[in-house]
């Protein structure tokens, strides 16, 4: 029985820490809290909006790029995404500002688009990562059904951007829909079946691995083989939350600002880890922790509050430096964290699979 | 050549650009406007503000390349419609609401300000539809329009 117990799994650094910073719990919180009582909520939210985006979520798109150039032979590992394709960054943004009209608009469609994709692949490292973490060893349809359960918010978002000229508003304008009856009904059907997998994909995924976990338990196979632990499945479950319940800019919003604070605890956590394996005991964690957040909110003020404002300087429009550079940003975000969380013969495994100091709930 | 030398140049380059770009875009803001460049920048805000400043032109401007950049998106054409009606260009900003409407015809802001603009304009019955339809999305949305509008139309404000 005790095998096939409902677990929190092994978390990294504790399981309130672990669950309400990087499983979401306090983006579900902070949304009761809103149900609740949305006045007070929604007064102390807008006036930390500034103090938010600074500290936490530009810090976070600042944070792939600190933890590339500090992460273990990197240079050597990864020679293009280190050395060149900062240039090229520099080169598209210039382009995409100069050709707003032609490059810049496919670009931040792009970017709309690839936002909710990101968050999701986020959702699926996470919850996959505290699955092999805390001895749940997913079997390849397993984890083929948690990679389309965490895609499934995606899915939602693509049809939610259609009116804001993302998603499919990419390529179908929303009118071609909303003037068909046919068209909006099955639009509106999609969405909503959507959004009812969203939260029966994880209740059934983690159903079905703690059928086999117990299947197996009964059968005395090994004691690794666990159920999926409850961190992953918040993980999920808060994505989801944010791009189900939430409108489409809502959504944008929340899950931009607690993927970023998802973000930051977790690739702290690793950098952290990694300096210490690689310095020793010469720094505390809390000396590493300070100088790489400091880093990364430097960085993040230089990113979203300066550099645009060269491209104002030798003549371009506020409007389009402001949004290109931030499109540029984010795309430099996604690509760079695709490469900087590769597991294979990376020392992203050893962090992953240490066992102290983590902690089992 | 090398490749490695190349990506190292390469890198040397992007380094320095970057650089460059940062500290001269902060001591463009700084210089602009007296402080540091504030944590929450809109362009938008700055866009809004260049009437004050006597920039009409450079005002609608912003609003065109908004439009540009995301153009299948109703807000940006609803956005550029109150620049140009700011600017005095009814026309224009007709056109821009009409767009808006057209693009998301669930926007209640879009109809109510076509239904304006048309009012002014003296076509009397195509603003009436218009305002229907802004007070039928209106109340959809548990909201409602501006019953003077309803009024100057001779419409209830019942939507009767």
């Amino acid at each position: 029985m005790a095998l096939s117990a409902i677990s929190m799994g092994r978390t990294f650094v504790h399981p309130a820490f672990d669950a309400l910073v990087i499983g979401g719990g306090l983006s579900l919180l902070v949304a009761m809290w809103i149900a609740v009582d949305g006045t007070s909520a929604g007064l102390v939210m807008a006036s930390s909006v500034p103090y938010f985006l600074l500290f936490v979520n530009n810090a976070h798109f600042a944070a792939s790029t600190v933890r590339l150039y500090r992460k273990p032979d990197a240079f050597r590992d990864l020679p293009f995404l280190t050395m060149a394709f900062p240039l090229v960054t520099l080169v598209v943004v210039t382009a995409s500002i100069a050709f707003a009209d032609q490059v810049g608009r496919h670009l931040q469609a792009l970017m709309l688009t690839w936002s909710p994709y990101h968050y999701c692949a986020q959702a699926y490292g996470l919850a996959a990562m505290y699955c092999y973490r805390s001895g749940c060893a997913l079997a390849e349809p397993e984890r083929r059904m948690l990679r389309w359960t965490c895609m499934v918010p995606f899915g939602v978002a693509v049809l939610s951007g259609t009116q804001a000229g993302s998603g499919l508003g990419w390529f179908v304008p929303w009118y071609t829909i909303a003037e068909s009856e046919l068209g909006l009904a099955l639009f509106r059907g999609a969405s909503v079946a959507l959004g009812a997998l969203a939260f029966a994909m994880p209740v059934a995924l983690f159903l079905r691995v703690r059928a086999r976990s117990r299947r197996l338990t009964a059968s005395g196979e090994p004691a690794a083989e666990r159920g999926m632990p409850l961190i992953s499945l918040l993980i999920i479950a808060s994505n989801s939350v944010w791009f189900v319940v939430f409108e489409y800019f809502d959504a944008f919003a929340w899950a931009a600002l607690f993927h970023g604070l998802q973000y930051l605890g977790i690739v702290t956590i690793f950098h952290v880890r990694d300096r210490q394996r690689v310095e020793g005991v010469r720094h505390g964690w809390a000396y590493h922790t300070g100088m790489f957040y400091a880093a990364c909110v430097g960085l993040g003020y230089l990113l979203w509050q300066c550099w645009s404002g060269a491209y104002v300087l030798i003549g371009f429009g506020r409007i389009e430096s402001v949004l290109m550079v931030a499109t540029a940003i984010n795309l430099h975000h996604f690509i760079t964290d695709a490469y900087i969380w590769r597991l294979r013969q990376d020392p992203n495994r050893t962090v992953m699979m240490e066992t102290h100091p983590g902690h089992t709930a | 050549m090398d490749k490695s030398a190349v990506y190292r140049g390469m890198f040397a380059i992007g380094m320095v650009l970057f650089a460059v770009s940062c500290a001269a875009g902060l001591a463009f803001e700084v210089a602009a406007q007296r402080r540091l460049p504030p944590l929450l920048p809109s362009p938008f805000e700055y866009a809004r503000s260049l009437p004050e400043q006597g920039y009409m032109d450079e005002f609608v401007s912003e609003y065109r390349t908004a439009v540009a950049i995301v153009p299948h998106a109703s807000w940006t054409h609803l956005q550029l419609g109150f620049a140009l009606n700011h600017a005095g260009d009814a026309s224009g900003a007709l056109q821009a609401f009409r767009t808006a409407a057209r693009l998301d015809p669930s926007s209640s802001t879009a109809h109510y300000n076509v239904a304006v603009l048309l009012l002014g304009g003296g076509d009397h019955k195509t603003a009436r539809r218009h305002a229907r339809k802004a007070q039928k999305l209106a109340r959809e949305a548990g909201d409602r329009i501006d019953p003077y509008l309803l009024d100057a139309l001779g419409l209830s404000v019942s939507g009767e």
